[in-house]
């Protein structure tokens, strides 16, 4: 099991946290998916065959960019 | 083919939805490119592949958005949308209230039997099913979400009241339908004063769009056509004879007049155009008939632009309103924890469910936070609205948090402080005077610094014709070189001379500062290895500048001049206006570094500046003011933005932005301050349902005209 934290800047209201959320869900292999308004960071616990990248695409196909960190 | 298309979209709550449609938009293999307005609810793509349109429309979907394109013309405003938005709101408010009032009178005078209570229900049903469905509809759609808001209380509370009535019906105890009627009745009408209250306030964009000309007179070869200015388009030709409006923003090709600008830079002298010069529409020409060829139509217009932006301000939301949110968020779980106290309370103390669940109810009701929702927003767009009028433009509704933090004010010299416009003031050279302004004259004509342009009036002045000018060079925040007749020409500071090797004489150097102490802008101008003259330019100070330094030193805000000015010239200057603190010799790549040393002293800084070359700095301070028409590009880094040059403008932002947060401030005591005094009351039992609601709708009315009183702000 992996465990990230990722920063989403632009996350900013119930909506935002509403769509990360179920767009990283829906992948297979993600365990659990946490938006975080307030610090605007999403963190994501998963095991393959999800990696980085899949959630990280999973993220950006909803229109948010991550911030490289 | 590419087309254009509009959409209309639907559930943007924030502008960071905005961004993410625009970017899903731009990522579609068959968009060309895509723009998203939040404040206008609308999407403009140009699709390669029209054929395309539905999968386009299926990956916003994706996201939870409707879209929809819309048909020509089907455009709707943001100004319709809060007309058909306060009709609705209207439409329900009134459907209540007729069952209502019979509600309340048969509750009130009429017999109690159970037939008069069925007759009750019926009346209540569609108050609070059909006209109040809204606040059921969001409470479960936020309640998904994990959401509670102020929603949920609402609904929650009149279902209470509608669901124990059934039961009391049935089991002969007192019904109260009334209140849950009376409360949906009173909510919907703070929702429609919120809705006429935001409509009041985009009247100034009403106000902004109407000034804009209904007609055009298009010329094509040779025939004069009367047109709707929409139907324009870039690179035609339109006529505008004298006294008519400008249709849109251009370029003369043809005529020359005296324009009235007023209604976009707040200016009520009129300005003299000729060929060449940019027109924008909705100014009007006052004699002379002009030939303008068209440069930007519809919503590229300068018009346009001021009233998006003042659309813009409206729609974005301040920190403090999130905060209103946040403290909602808590307040309505632990409101809801009270009230099962309150029920459990009276249950052990006297076991009458009717009791109970009444003072449960009136806890519910009594705690929503409907005014707490209300606070901001109108404060903000009322505020917004009456800055427009004052010929002050907010851009975003952050500004009236930050405005009301500065510390300190720095003013950029040129074009804010003073008027900018420099005036050949002294010469004095070696050579024929004629010949010298002939050469630094021309070089100087060449070149677009206002104190160039002071240099090449000045020759004008003198009768001098000017030469043509090769291998222009300018040295930002030194000076420039040119070369006339084959003879490189510099004119500038002594260090620029010293750099390319011009020497000047001890007089000169004494002639030069003398000039510089006298206030005025003093350089040299020099080829063939020697200086051979000194010139001064004058700027003069602008006649309210003296009192708006005074009014922001009265507030206790520092005020400080960044010029590129020498230090005496800049003293001379800030003396007679009592200005604080000089900052001179600045080049204009160091604004935006000095606006940076200031804030890392813990300043919060505000930039003035004019917007031609203050972009970065207006970016890097805290709040960045800036003064132009709203057709600059440095306009789009400003926060503020001042639509005349008169510095007292700044003062009035100022003032317009601390009165909207106070107001801020005092709507959310108010919301408060009823909720919290009247839970206790609640709980106790000494407050019915009825009245909870009364004091409720009062809370909200209170914070509207609280805001609206921002109308009558001078």
């Amino acid at each position: 099991m992996t465990s990230i934290t990722l920063s989403v800047p632009e996350i900013s209201c119930d909506h935002c946290k509403n769509s990360i959320e179920g767009a990283v869900g829906e992948l297979t292999g993600v365990d659990k998916v946490e938006v975080a308004i307030d610090t605007r960071t999403v963190d994501v616990s998963f095991d393959s065959p999800t990696d980085v990248a899949a959630v990280v695409a999973a993220i950006e196909g909803q229109g948010y960019e991550v911030a490289a960190s | 083919m590419s087309e254009n298309v509009v959409f209309d979209v639907e559930g943007m709550t924030c502008a960071s939805c905005a961004l993410r449609i625009e970017r899903v938009l731009n990522k579609q293999e068959s968009v060309a490119s895509a723009v998203v307005n939040f404040a206008g609810q609308e999407a403009r793509a140009e699709i390669t592949n029209p054929d395309d349109l539905p999968r386009v429309q299926a990956a916003i979907e994706k996201l939870g958005y409707v879209i929809r394109p819309l048909e020509d013309g089907e455009r709707i405003s943001i100004v319709e949308r809060y007309a058909e938005e306060t009709r609705r709101q209207l439409r329900n408010v009134v459907g209540a209230g007729l069952l209502t009032v019979p509600l309340m009178l048969l509750s009130m005078l009429g017999p109690e039997s159970r037939g008069w209570g069925i007759i009750q229900m019926l009346l209540t049903i569609p108050v609070v099913f059909v006209f109040g469905a809204q606040f059921h509809v969001i409470a479960a759609k936020r309640l998904r979400g994990g959401d509670v808001t102020m929603d949920t209380l609402v609904s929650i509370g009149t279902l209470a009241a509608f669901f124990y009535s059934l039961w009391a019906l049935f089991a002969d105890e007192a019904v109260f339908f009334e209140t849950a009627g009376v409360i949906v009745t009173l909510i919907l009408l703070g929702r429609f004063f919120e809705a006429r209250a935001k409509g009041r306030a985009s009247d100034a964009v009403s106000a902004l769009l109407k000034l804009a000309a209904t007609q055009a007179r298009r010329l094509r070869n040779g025939v004069e056509e009367i047109i709707d200015p929409l139907e324009l388009a870039p690179g035609q030709t339109v006529v505008v004879l004298p006294g008519e409006k400008v249709p849109v923003d251009g370029v003369i090709s043809a005529g020359q007049s005296s324009i009235d600008e007023g209604m976009l830079t707040g200016e009520s002298k009129p300005v003299d155009r000729a060929p060449g010069d940019r027109v924008f529409g909705a100014t009007v020409n006052l004699h002379g008939r002009l030939e303008i060829e068209v440069t930007h139509v519809g919503t590229n217009t300068a018009l346009a632009q001021i009233a998006r932006m003042v659309e813009d301000a409206q729609a974005s939301k301040a920190p403090i309103q999130k905060l209103a949110d946040r403290v909602a968020g808590v307040f309505v779980p632990v409101v809801m924890l009270i009230s099962v106290a309150v029920f459990t309370g009276w249950m052990i103390a006297n076991g009458e469910v009717s009791e109970s669940l009444r003072n449960a109810v009136a806890v519910l009701i009594i705690a929503c936070p409907c005014a707490l929702g209300l606070a901001t927003p109108t404060a903000i767009m009322v505020g917004s609205g009456r800055g427009a009028e004052l010929g002050v433009l907010f851009k975003n509704a952050a500004v009236f948090e930050r405005t009301h933090e500065l510390t300190t004010v720095v003013f950029d010299k040129t074009g804010t402080l003073t008027r900018g416009a420099m005036t050949l003031s002294d010469i004095s050279t070696t050579e024929d005077e004629d010949q010298f302004l002939q050469l630094v004259g021309s070089v100087e004509a060449a070149s677009s610094h206002p104190i160039g342009k002071a240099v090449a009036l000045g020759a004008e002045e003198h009768d001098v014709e000017l030469l043509p000018v090769a291998d222009l060079r300018a040295v930002p925040g030194h000076g420039v070189v040119g070369t006339v007749h084959d003879v490189e020409v510099v004119v500038g500071k002594p260090k620029l001379m010293a750099d390319i090797g011009l020497i000047a004489s001890d007089a000169q150097i004494d002639a030069l500062t003398e000039l510089e102490g006298e206030g005025k802008t003093a350089f040299l101008a020099g080829w063939d290895g020697e200086v051979r003259g000194v010139l001064g330019v004058a700027d003069t100070v602008r006649a309210s500048s003296a009192s708006t330094i005074a009014g922001l030193q009265a507030k206790g805000i520092k005020t400080v001049m960044l010029t590129g000015d020498n230090a005496r010239t800049a003293q001379s200057i800030a003396d007679e206006i009592g200005l604080d603190t000089v900052i001179a010799d600045v080049l204009p790549e160091q604004k935006a570094a000095e606006i940076e040393r200031l804030r890392s002293a813990g300043e919060i800084v505000g930039f003035v500046g004019d917007g031609i070359n203050d972009a970065p700095a207006l970016a890097t301070a805290d709040l960045g003011i800036a003064i132009g028409t709203g057709t600059d590009v440095a306009v789009e880094s400003a926060d503020i933005v001042l639509m005349s040059g008169n510095p007292a403008l700044v003062g009035t932002a100022m003032h317009v932005a601390s009165a909207t947060y106070r107001t801020i401030r005092q709507n959310l005591f108010w919301a408060f301050g009823y909720n919290v005094a009247a839970i206790p009351l609640a709980a106790a039992g000494l407050l019915n349902p009825m009245i909870a609601a009364g004091a409720m709708a009062f809370s909200s009315v209170s914070v509207v005209t609280n805001s609206l009183r921002l109308r009558r702000l001078s």
